[in-house]
């Protein structure tokens, strides 16, 4: 630091900005243009900003870290050892945040909302807790951003709304623990079961798993009696709708089983 | 009551649900390849080695020796342990980028020389790990990542895998190609494959035409709908 800076910070009686936020979604949630979008409002200010993303392979799941740092100072590496604020979007990333949460670290805890788009009202939240915080992080900067991001692409309006929508949100209370996480025991898996008798008096059970499905509706196309249709009595792997079965076209044929590629759906016939 | 999903036994179930997008091909592919291991016993006897790309996310999908090689290389690695472990049921699991681009040389020499191995090439007609590029079996017009306003048309055909394999391989290869929505065939030419290995000791191909409703931007019906038009121009079949 050059002596005339070490002056000026002795004297001064500025508060010094510094964040370290971490965004923990997975892949597909829209983790990342968090991040980007949220160093680039800030470092419209005066303050300076980066973003350093770190995720794994897989296109959809899997885990997606955004690590973002807002500073007055200098900024030395994109990335830290402990979070001032993290953003928790999955369950599935819950292993991974243990090392960076600290004494004072501050959990905005987003598992199971169902904002649409969801990524823009959580950056709605996480610009409102900022600012709560007391950092210069302007609105505007962030709509600027958003609108820089998209480019030629459509929905600037939905996503300006859901921005806006974020805002405004009550805060959510912020946490100081991770929430628990622990993966299935051996051999439980969570079931949906239908029972009926089919047309050729056939006795069917129609067994669905929630934990394996993921909404690719192949069964629905597949299906030679046009039986499934996409339900709304539960969520699959990725929050998705799951498919059901109609009992008065079904007639036990298992294509649906056969075609699955996940082996979410078990037809057993009597 | 403790119900269990419809798993192959021969699938490690706390892998489960497996890290391929939703509607993927390969869960497909493997969910046959896995009951053909269970079929014929080969837990123990089977080997699979698993190439860069999506094909990799494969790798701790089953309770068979499964491991990951370098990109393209997993023709020869597989070759390589067939040579240690002459009793295996030796395979080699490939994407259409690390079997018909980046390891392209040593598929050709493999069919040339007659290895006594089984590979499986899941055609999706682009690289989708790095987020879908063109690939040697991108159709002529098709838009990718990389090819934004469609695969320049000078070119007769996209690469067709099989058909050079069989000007190319032995006489005692069997070559073969099918397709995820044919479960049926894609399990009599995959059995017909690993025969071929085990009991003719002859090296063995089958390209898969795959879907990937990620990288196409398609829904199941679209998938579907272009696997159909995929399968006018890749003819499925023995040859």
């Amino acid at each position: 630091m050059k002596f005339i800076d070490f002056l000026l910070k002795t004297k001064s009686n500025i508060k010094t900005a510094n964040l370290n936020i971490l965004i923990a979604g997975e892949g597909g949630q829209g983790a990342q243009t968090i991040g980007e979008i949220l160093a680039r409002a800030a470092a419209m200010g005066e303050l300076r900003s980066s973003y350093m993303p770190h995720f794994g392979v897989e296109q959809r799941g899997g885990v997606s870290l955004a690590f973002v740092r807002i500073n007055s100072e200098k900024i030395d590496y994109p990335k830290f050892k402990t979070a001032d604020i993290i953003v928790l979007m999955t369950k599935r990333a819950i292993p991974r945040l243990g090392q960076y949460v600290g004494e004072k670290t501050k959990i905005i805890n987003l598992i199971g909302k169902d904002y649409r788009p969801f990524n823009m009202v959580v950056m709605g939240i996480l610009t409102n807790a900022i600012q709560k915080l007391g950092l210069n992080l302007s609105s505007e900067s962030v709509e600027t951003a958003i609108d820089q991001n998209l480019g030629k692409k459509k929905g600037l309006g939905e996503n300006l709304a859901g921005f806006k929508k974020g805002l405004s949100e009550e805060v959510i209370a912020f946490g100081k623990n991770l929430p628990g996480f622990s993966s299935r025991p051996e051999g439980k898996w969570k079931i949906l079961i239908d029972k009926f008798t089919s047309k050729e008096k056939k006795k069917i059970t129609f067994i669905r798993f929630p934990e394996l499905c993921k909404g690719c509706g192949l069964c629905i196309e597949c299906c030679p009696n046009k039986a499934l249709i996409w339900g709304n009595d539960g969520k699959g792997v990725y929050g998705n709708l799951m498919p059901k079965v109609n009992p008065e076209k079904c007639n036990g044929c298992k294509l649906c089983e056969e075609t699955c590629p996940d082996c979410a759906i078990k037809v057993e016939v009597k | 009551m403790m119900t269990n999903p419809p798993f192959p036994k021969s699938y490690l179930p706390k892998t489960k649900p497996h890290l391929f997008c939703p509607g993927c091909g390969h869960p497909l592919v493997l969910k046959t390849l896995g009951k053909l291991i269970d079929a014929g016993k080969f837990q123990k006897k089977a080997v699979i080695g698993f190439d860069i790309g999506c094909s990799l996310l494969a790798w701790d999908f089953f309770q068979v020796k499964s491991f990951q090689t370098h990109h393209g290389r997993t023709v020869p690695t597989m070759v390589g342990y067939k040579l240690a472990k002459p009793e295996s049921l030796s395979i080699a699991y490939q994407g259409d980028g690390g079997g018909y681009a980046i390891g392209l040389q040593s598929l050709i020499h493999s069919a040339f020389r007659n290895d006594p191995i089984t590979v499986i090439v899941v055609n999706n007609s682009l690289y989708a790990m790095t987020g879908g590029q063109m690939a040697p079996t991108t159709l002529c017009g098709q838009i990718t990542d990389s090819t934004p306003e469609g695969r320049s048309c000078p070119i007769e055909r996209p690469f067709m895998g099989p058909e050079m394999l069989r000007c190319v391989g032995d006489k005692k290869a069997y070559i073969a190609r099918t397709s995820v929505d044919n479960h049926i065939e894609m399990e009599k030419y995959l059995r017909r494959a690993i025969e071929n290995q085990l009991d003719n000791n002859s090296f063995s191909f089958l390209e898969v035409l795959s879907i990937c409703p990620l990288n196409w931007r398609t829904n199941a019906k679209e998938s579907l709908a272009r696997l159909e038009e995929m399968k006018s121009v890749f003819r499925c079949g023995e040859l």
